[in-house]
Formats: structure tokens, C-alpha cells, sequence
């Protein structure tokens, strides 16, 4: 009687109710979605939200330099301990953004696979050909670079002339580039993949002598001039002196320069060293800085011409492949007047695949 | 016979069969599984395009410096990330005058995504070592940098503007 009772009081009203009620189906569509429920509650990781940003840098893990070779360190000129208070910062325009270089032909005469992302300056090639000016028809050019020195009497006190072929990146498999900021900025933007870097920023002629950056191979760190010794290069290219500018005593800079070079012949006395002359400011940055200034970087590059004479190293005026006709850096080429943008790397790489001695 | 007389399966039955109660638990249900769908940590059903978000960081966030992007050889070489945890990446740095920088990447996984998150965070470090005597001003930017990460994808924006990068990347993640 109770069963009827009941369906007195809950009598359907229409037929989805009849139905439901008929086939237990209420209660077993109910019960699904509750274990469905509650197993989205109760999965692993329902409550982890993985969208939250990190919490900002305080929280950086401590250096771990033997993860890695700390080869991104690169010296601009220092505001630092040698050349006092800087000028404030030049407010330069920043020009145009780069275009994402595309994997292509390096039209340096040679297969490569950097491309031009801005336009080069007027007076130059096109930075993808990997070309600045080159010599005219007028000018005497050897066809074929001086392959030993003695022999045909080259002049140190000379740059190393242009040769009538670029060579290709593998010539720099051999070759380490040690320099500073502005050394490590062609290494990210143009330096050849196959060359070693050992740049830091800052990096100064005495700092190259105990600065221990470089991490080797079980992790241990060592001073460029440690490095050296345990890998056999066969060219040398450096460039130092934008962050001694500041020096109070030039020949104190030159001084220590040649010591650092001294080394380096003493570790290896076969290789090519290669002086480069110190790059350009911008013409806004030199005449509103009372140290970065070209002034200053044509004396210092005087000191170090004279100083590969005497020593007999090779002196390259990579200066000339991103100067103005005026001798100052294209304001396009950089947005602090003294670092270089990657159209003016290429135009720099350019410039060292002209200009070499062959063994 | 009235509810207390009669056995609790048969009242539970009752309640069970009410259509009103019914619906009320899909309802239930439904708010409950679909929130948790969207807040899923794996980020599985996300994609998002790495070179179409590094770009509008690039162009709509104001960086004092140009920032150009950098072959992928060059990305492994300083983030020191192995290539087989990357699916694409997009990395633009800059000149050398400031310390600004942007990073997108997407993994292979998860798993790949912390890995590519703790060399960033490694770079990050080492970029505040070589900065701090050579141009400390930047020193703030690369201690507070803006480093996501949602499922596989990982960002890192070396700026001064840190919830404009985030705004741009909430927009990515949609």
C-alpha cells in the first residue's frame, strides 16, 4: 500500500518524467556525472596552474658556470673603474628593427648562410656580399695575399692588404677571437661558427691576463691566456682598447697590450696574430663623450699599429670597413654609438675573409 | 506510509528519481569538469605560434635597444639548451648596449619546458655577472625578468616593462 501511496503523490506528469522514472535512468545518468566530477577534482595536478609567472628574479639559481662556457660575456667600453663617470648615455634613434636573418646564401663570394637584415651604408657594399669598400682599380692590390712574410718583405707598419678572394667561414676553424663587448657582439650576429670566442665584457689588456671566465671542459675556469695553451689555434685575431680609453696613461695601455700579446706568442709562436684597429663611435657618441670619442680611438689605434710593427704582428684596419667618410660609425649601425648592429658585423666579417695571410 | 516508515534506499530512490535533482548534479558536473579543463597544467590542448609572439614582443614593447633575432646554432650556444628539447624558438638580443633580450621556446614536453626554463635562468645569471661592473644600470632588468612558462612553452623578456610583456603573452595564451 505504501508503493502506492508513493505513486499517488508522484505521479508524472508527463511522459519524460514516466520515462525516467521507469528505467532508473535519472539515477544512472546522475551517477556518471558524479564520478566524472569527482574525478576531475581529485586528478593530479587539477589545482596546478601553470600559467603563473615565476616569481621574479630573486629566486635565480646561484651561477653555475661549469654548465656552460660563459662565452656570452661581452666587454663595451666600461663605465667603469679606469675611465671614472661616464658621459651620460648618447640618445641616439634607434634605427629600424632588423628583419629575422634567413638562412641563405652569404654573398661574400663565398657560400655562407648570413643574410642581410639591414640596409648598408651608402659607401659600402651590400653588407650580405661581406664587402666594404674595396680597393679600386687603382689601387695595387696583390692578387694573391703574401704567403710568407720574409720572403716578400712584408711591411708590418702596413695593414694587411686586401686579397683577391674572400675565404670561406672553415678558414676560421682554427682561429679564436678575443675581444670585448663589441668582440662578442660579432660573435652572436656574424662570427663564423666554426671559430672559437674568448670575449668578456669589459675586457681589458690587463683583465686578459687574470680574468677567469672561461670554463673548460670538467668545469674548471681559467684566464685566457690558461685557455690558450690548451688548444692549439693557428690565428689569433684580437681586438682591445674601447675600455681603456679612459686611461690616464696611453703608453700604460699599449704597455700592457704588448705583454698580453707577448703571451700569447710565447704560447703559441706559430700562429697568426691578428691586431685589430679599435672600431668607430658614432659621430653623435664622439663629439658628446669626453672619452668614447674618435679622437681618442685614432690615437690609441696609432699605438697599436706601431706596436704590431714592432712586434711583427699582422694589423688589420677593420676600422675602415664601418667608418663614414668621415671616420665616424654610421648612426644606423648602432643604438649607443658604440655597439655594433648586425649589418656592420657582417660588414666587419666581411673585411677579416679580405684580409689575411696565407701560411 | 509517511518518510520515516518507510527504508532509506527507497527515500534515497525517491530523491533520485526527482528530474529537478538530476539536473542540478549535471549542472554541478558540467561547472565542475569544464573549469577544470581550462586550467589543465599540461597545457596539452594550448598552441601557440613562437615566432608570431617573440615579433609582437618585439615591435609593441619598448625596448631602449634594437633587438634582432640570432641564429639557432648561436641560441644553443648561450641558453646551452639541448636542440632535441625544442620544437621552435624565436631569440632576439641585443647589440650589446643593454642587457635586453627575448626569448621564446617551445619543448618537446613538459618536462623539456623546466629544463628550458632553468638555462634561462642560468643565462640570466651568468648576463648578471658580466653586467654588473661592465654596465650595472642594467642590473635591474635582468634581476626582475619576465620568465613564464605554460605547458610547454617557455618565455623569457628581459625589459623594463614587464606587464606589458605579460599582457602580450596572456593574449598569446588564449
Amino acid at each position: 500500500m505504501a508503493n502506492k501511496d508513493y505513486r499517488i503523490q508522484l505521479k508524472p506528469k508527463n511522459r519524460l518524467q514516466r520515462f525516467l522514472r521507469r528505467s532508473h535512468f535519472s539515477q544512472l545518468v546522475a551517477l556518471f556525472f558524479l564520478i566524472i566530477a569527482l574525478i576531475t577534482i581529485l586528478r593530479p595536478g587539477y589545482t596546478h596552474n601553470a600559467g603563473v609567472n615565476v616569481p621574479p628574479g630573486n629566486n635565480l639559481p646561484p651561477v653555475n658556470q661549469a654548465a656552460y662556457p660563459p662565452a656570452e660575456q661581452t666587454g663595451a667600453p666600461s663605465s667603469a673603474t679606469d675611465a671614472g663617470r661616464p658621459a651620460p648615455p648618447v640618445s641616439v634613434k634607434p634605427p629600424p628593427a632588423t628583419q629575422p636573418p634567413e638562412k641563405g646564401v652569404y654573398e661574400a663570394g663565398n657560400p655562407g648562410e648570413r643574410a642581410q637584415t639591414t640596409t648598408p651604408p651608402p659607401h659600402a657594399q651590400p653588407a650580405g656580399k661581406g664587402e666594404y669598400n674595396a680597393p679600386g682599380p687603382g689601387d695595387q692590390v696583390p692578387v694573391t695575399p703574401p704567403r710568407d712574410p720574409e720572403k716578400n718583405g712584408y711591411d708590418y707598419h702596413k695593414p694587411v692588404p686586401a686579397a683577391g678572394a674572400a675565404v670561406p667561414d672553415d678558414y676560421f676553424k682554427d682561429a679564436v677571437f678575443i675581444g670585448d663587448s663589441r668582440t662578442e657582439g660579432f660573435k652572436i650576429f656574424s662570427g663564423p661558427e666554426e671559430a672559437t670566442y674568448y670575449t668578456a665584457k669589459g675586457l681589458k689588456v690587463d683583465t686578459i691576463l687574470t680574468k677567469e671566465f672561461i670554463v673548460n671542459n670538467s668545469g674548471k675556469k681559467m684566464t685566457i691566456i690558461e685557455a690558450l695553451t690548451q688548444t692549439p689555434f693557428r690565428k689569433v685575431y684580437i681586438m682591445l682598447g674601447i675600455n681603456e680609453l679612459g686611461w690616464a696613461y696611453s703608453d700604460l695601455f699599449i704597455k700592457r697590450y704588448g705583454e698580453a700579446i707577448d703571451e700569447i706568442k710565447n704560447i703559441a709562436p706559430q700562429a697568426q696574430i691578428y691586431v685589430q684597429s679599435l672600431l668607430p663611435v658614432s659621430e653623435e657618441r664622439s663629439k658628446n663623450d669626453a672619452i668614447y670619442n674618435n679622437i681618442n680611438i685614432e690615437k690609441y689605434n696609432g699605438l697599436i699599429q706601431q706596436m704590431a710593427a714592432e712586434k711583427e704582428l699582422y694589423y688589420l684596419d677593420v676600422a675602415q670597413c664601418v667608418a663614414d667618410p668621415e671616420g665616424n660609425l654610421a648612426g644606423e649601425a648602432t643604438t649607443d654609438g658604440i655597439h655594433l648592429q648586425k649589418a656592420y658585423c657582417d660588414l666587419w666579417l666581411g673585411y677579416l675573409r679580405q684580409h689575411y695571410i696565407l701560411p | 506510509m509517511n518518510r520515516r516508515e518507510r527504508s532509506f534506499p527507497e527515500n534515497t530512490q525517491r530523491l533520485l528519481r526527482l528530474p529537478l535533482l538530476m539536473l542540478l548534479l549535471i549542472f554541478f558536473t558540467t561547472v565542475t569538469v569544464l573549469p577544470g579543463c581550462s586550467t589543465r597544467p599540461a597545457g596539452e590542448d594550448l598552441t601557440l605560434n613562437v615566432e608570431e609572439c617573440a615579433d609582437t614582443l618585439r615591435e609593441t614593447i619598448a625596448f631602449q635597444d634594437t633587438l634582432t633575432a640570432i641564429s639557432a646554432e648561436m641560441i644553443a650556444a648561450i641558453y646551452q639548451i639541448p636542440t632535441a628539447n625544442v620544437v621552435q624558438q624565436q631569440v632576439y638580443v641585443s647589440t650589446g648596449a643593454t642587457a635586453e633580450e627575448i626569448a621564446v621556446f617551445e619543448a618537446v614536453d613538459n618536462e623539456a619546458a623546466q629544463e628550458i626554463e632553468t638555462a634561462a635562468r642560468e643565462r640570466l645569471a651568468n648576463q648578471i655577472t658580466g653586467f654588473e661592473d661592465y654596465l650595472p644600470a642594467e642590473l635591474p632588468k635582468l634581476k626582475d625578468p619576465f620568465i613564464a612558462v605554460k605547458g610547454k612553452y617557455v618565455i623569457v623578456c628581459v625589459s623594463n616593462h614587464n606587464e606589458d610583456v605579460k599582457k602580450v603573452w596572456d593574449t598569446f595564451l588564449k
